[in-house]
């Protein structure tokens, strides 16, 4: 189900009314089953799927905790190597064959491997490595098993966030599924608020941006010049529209029933370097590879040159995660880059940052930073976006041809209209993304809406009847789907 | 509960009403100027109470066609009737829409003696014509209708009905003012079967769903049922076509005498009673020309026995 349907609108409130009634003890009961028609809306058999990772990841866990020596490290290779089969079935398994059959078609040798068409199933990356994390941290002892088969099901498949995140933590999941959550008017409203802010990001930034973005990378071949640029620049708010907006609604929704789930973006495109980007772009995913992978390999306590072999490692995986495409690779393979360049280069950033400091010109080089930052973060959508490698070229050729006709008044009113930003689209997008930036701006000073519960009743009204007003007037309701459903 | 309850309510309460309020604002903006019939493609914006008429028109836009380039006149003129025509053209309408207009235009005290049913065949089965989004973008805000929409719309309703209400606030809308375009004399010059393929493809949407057929036909005999309910004569004709006969002509011709049998109503097929590109302006719309001949040449000797 989509958190941007009428459905979800009946559901979820019709869902909350029967948690706060039903007693503590069957209230599981009532998640689970409400998560599994939540997820069955998109295609009920993939349900099964998921039962299959549950059912061998909780008795993974129990094993896990019950064994001693080289056999706790055997189940859990057993439950990864189970949960790494799903994906590379489901999701990659296409990519595979694709790629070999290229290899062996210029060796002149016949492809072995037969051709199976799979959908992928919604949201499987997440679950899949919300599952692993539960086996790893039982592993490492800092989780004990959960015995409650009822409980870890709702682990892997708590509605609010099992198809696009956060990516959770058992530690931080399971013993709040024992809590009891008590009708609280405060933490409702809080919630609720959070979901309609969610909703504008998704609704208004994501899906209104998507028209324009769509135009140019699903029909490059008619454009050329400043579109390009444009069409990445809005992408980058899309995605993150998108994605962040969902978050919300996500954290907005548990928070309704009294769960706390872990924040997914903090500002990100306010970072002034490349580590503090991933420290606020889908922060459960970048601390899962950091846990999982990145530390594992040796983080930061191995040789400079293994340092950044390993961060390179943990972005081109991250990146594959994200899609079975070369496209993604790259895209990850580019943010290994400049994080590589940010840590060889960090010596000068030193230097540059006391000059400034001295000149008493700090604000100044932290805005240059986020520039610098901002610009090569949307440098990198472009490959994340892209469909295949030739689009990729074609994007870049593109891009340099017809770069001025943007100095004549028609050139200039024909790329309006060619990018359908005549009769004041560009005025609704600079203003609601400027909206957004604002308010991200001031959360700088801690969460916005516990700031704004602070301020008279009046100023709460304003703004909320303005995001309402914004979700009504400039909404796309057309049903789009989160991008990120899709990894 | 009560207060979470009460302070939701209050807070969409007031803001729902404040939509609703501007968007009867720009209704009445735009209602400052006079319509005709040929002067919008809207049906409310020219509808008004009790309404009396020799002959009302329903369809898509092969009924519209009837009103749009000055066709209106040119139809009753050479008629010598009345007219009312609540054809929706530019896919903004099937045959639930369509059963809505009459049904509202009774409820409002509407009087006509016969209803022309312009039955194209991919009306019964195209049901995105009903379920499109936009379809109640040209109309005026008036609550009735609203609620008429609401009542008895189609299972996208709600998104229907959010944004016939949206749409008021959009430039477009405040740009609406009575049009008049000049006749379309546009000539074809010969039939061409890759623009027919083309034209077919973006009509039929839809397979040929006989699911949609029958759920469509239903309402069209609805509609029927509700004119002869109001004591007028029902003619259905199935429009010319340069290509002849529509997908799913069979099936529709097998409706439409069933209707005729049951409910009393004339008929007739008038698919391929136009063959002169020269008179069209597509494969499917006369033009200006086509219009005056078809009336004369066709529809008035397939009504006489009618009328």
């Amino acid at each position: 189900m989509l958190f941007n349907s009428f459905e979800f609108l009946i559901f979820f409130p019709l869902l909350c009314l029967l948690y706060f009634v039903l007693p503590h003890k069957y209230r599981w009961m009532l998640l689970l089953l409400a998560s599994c028609y939540f997820y069955m809306v998109y295609k009920p058999i993939y349900i099964l799927i998921i039962f299959f990772t549950i059912i061998i990841d909780y008795f993974a866990g129990i094993l896990i905790e019950n064994a001693e020596g080289p056999r706790r490290k055997l189940y859990l290779l057993a439950s990864l190597i189970a949960n790494i089969g799903v994906l590379a079935v489901f999701k990659y398994y296409g990519f595979f064959h694709f790629n070999i059959d290229k290899i062996l078609q210029a060796l002149y040798m016949p492809d072995p491997i037969p051709l199976m068409k799979m959908l992928l199933p919604v949201g499987l990356s997440f679950h899949t490595f919300q599952a692993m994390s539960y086996t790893i941290e039982v592993y490492r002892g800092n989780q004990k098993a959960e015995r409650h088969f009822g409980i870890y099901a709702l682990y892997v498949m708590f509605f609010p966030q099992m198809v696009a995140g956060p990516i959770e933590r058992p530690q931080n999941m399971l013993h709040q599924f024992y809590e009891e959550h008590f009708f609280d008017y405060g933490r409702i409203s809080a919630g609720l608020k959070r979901m309609l802010w969610g909703f504008f990001k998704k609704v208004v930034i994501a899906d209104r941006l998507a028209w324009h973005v769509d135009m140019v990378y699903n029909d490059t071949s008619n454009h050329y010049g400043w579109s390009i640029p444009m069409a990445t620049f809005f992408f980058a708010f899309q995605i993150y529209g998108d994605f962040s907006g969902y978050s919300d609604i996500a954290l907005g929704a548990a928070q309704v029933m009294g769960f706390k789930l872990m924040k997914n973006f903090d500002r990100p495109y306010f970072a002034r370097s490349f580590s503090e980007f991933w420290r606020r772009w889908h922060i459960s995913l970048s601390s899962w590879f950091r846990d999982y992978l990145y530390i594992p390999l040796g983080g930061n306590r191995v040789s400079i040159p293994r340092k950044y072999l390993n961060l390179l490692i943990v972005f081109v995986i991250s990146g594959f995660w994200h899609g079975a495409n070369w496209t993604f690779v790259i895209w990850g393979a580019v943010h290994g880059i400049y994080l590589i360049v940010e840590q060889i280069t960090s010596g000068m950033s030193l230097r540059l940052l006391a000059f400034f400091n001295k000149m008493k010109m700090l604000p100044f080089y932290h805005l240059l930073q986020q520039i610098k930052v901002f610009a090569l973060v949307c440098f990198a959508w472009l490959f994340f976006r892209a469909g295949s490698i030739d689009h990729i070229s074609m994007l870049f050729s593109h891009s340099t041809q017809h770069l001025n006709d943007l100095n004549s008044t028609a050139g200039f009113n024909s790329f309006m209209k060619y990018m359908q930003l005549h009769n004041y689209e560009w005025l609704i997008l600079l203003f609601c993304i400027g909206f957004l930036l604002l308010v991200e701006a001031l959360e700088r000073k801690g969460d916005f809406i516990t700031q704004l519960d602070n301020r008279p009743k009046w100023q709460r009204w304003v703004f909320y009847s303005t995001v309402l007003w914004l979700l009504f007037l400039f909404g796309e309701y057309h049903k789009q789907t989160f991008i990120y459903f899709a990894f | 509960m009560k207060k979470l309850l009460k302070n939701i309510m209050l807070f969409l309460g007031i803001n729902v009403l404040l939509m609703f309020a501007g968007a009867l604002l720009f209704t009445k903006y735009v209602e400052r100027n006079h319509f005709n019939n040929w002067e919008t493609e809207s049906n409310l914006l020219f509808e008004k109470d009790h309404e009396r008429k020799d002959m009302l028109l329903l369809g898509i836009s092969h009924a519209r066609n009837f009103s749009r380039h000055h066709n209106h006149e040119r139809v009753e003129g050479l008629m010598n009737r009345s007219m009312i025509n609540l054809g929706e053209g530019e896919g903004r309408g099937g045959v639930l829409n369509q059963y809505l207009h009459l049904k509202y235009f009774y409820a409002h005290g509407g009087e006509t003696k016969q209803v022309v049913y312009f039955l194209t065949p991919v009306l019964l089965y195209e049901h995105y014509l009903d379920i499109n989004p936009v379809v109640y973008e040209h109309e005026p805000l008036r609550p009735d209708f609203f609620w008429l929409n609401m009542k008895e719309g189609s299972d996208d309703r709600w998104e229907q009905l959010f944004y016939y209400v949206r749409s008021k606030y959009s430039l477009d809308w405040r740009r609406t003012v009575p049009f008049a375009k000049s006749a379309m004399l546009d000539s074809l010059m010969a039939l061409d079967s890759n623009a027919i393929q083309a034209g077919m493809k973006e009509a039929y949407v839809e397979e040929l769903n006989n699911k949609t057929f029958d759920q469509d036909a239903a309402i069209v005999e609805q509609t029927v049922a509700l004119a002869k309910a109001h004591d007028a004569k029902v003619l259905i004709i199935i429009p010319p076509a340069l290509f002849g006969h529509w997908p799913g002509h069979e099936a529709t011709m097998h409706l439409v005498k069933g209707l005729a049998t049951k409910y009393k109503c004339h008929y007739a097929d008038l698919s391929e009673s136009v063959k002169d590109p020269n008179l069209y302006y597509d494969h499917h719309h006369l033009n200006g020309k086509g219009v005056a001949w078809f009336v004369v040449h066709d529809w008035l000797p397939a009504d006489s026995a009618n009328y």
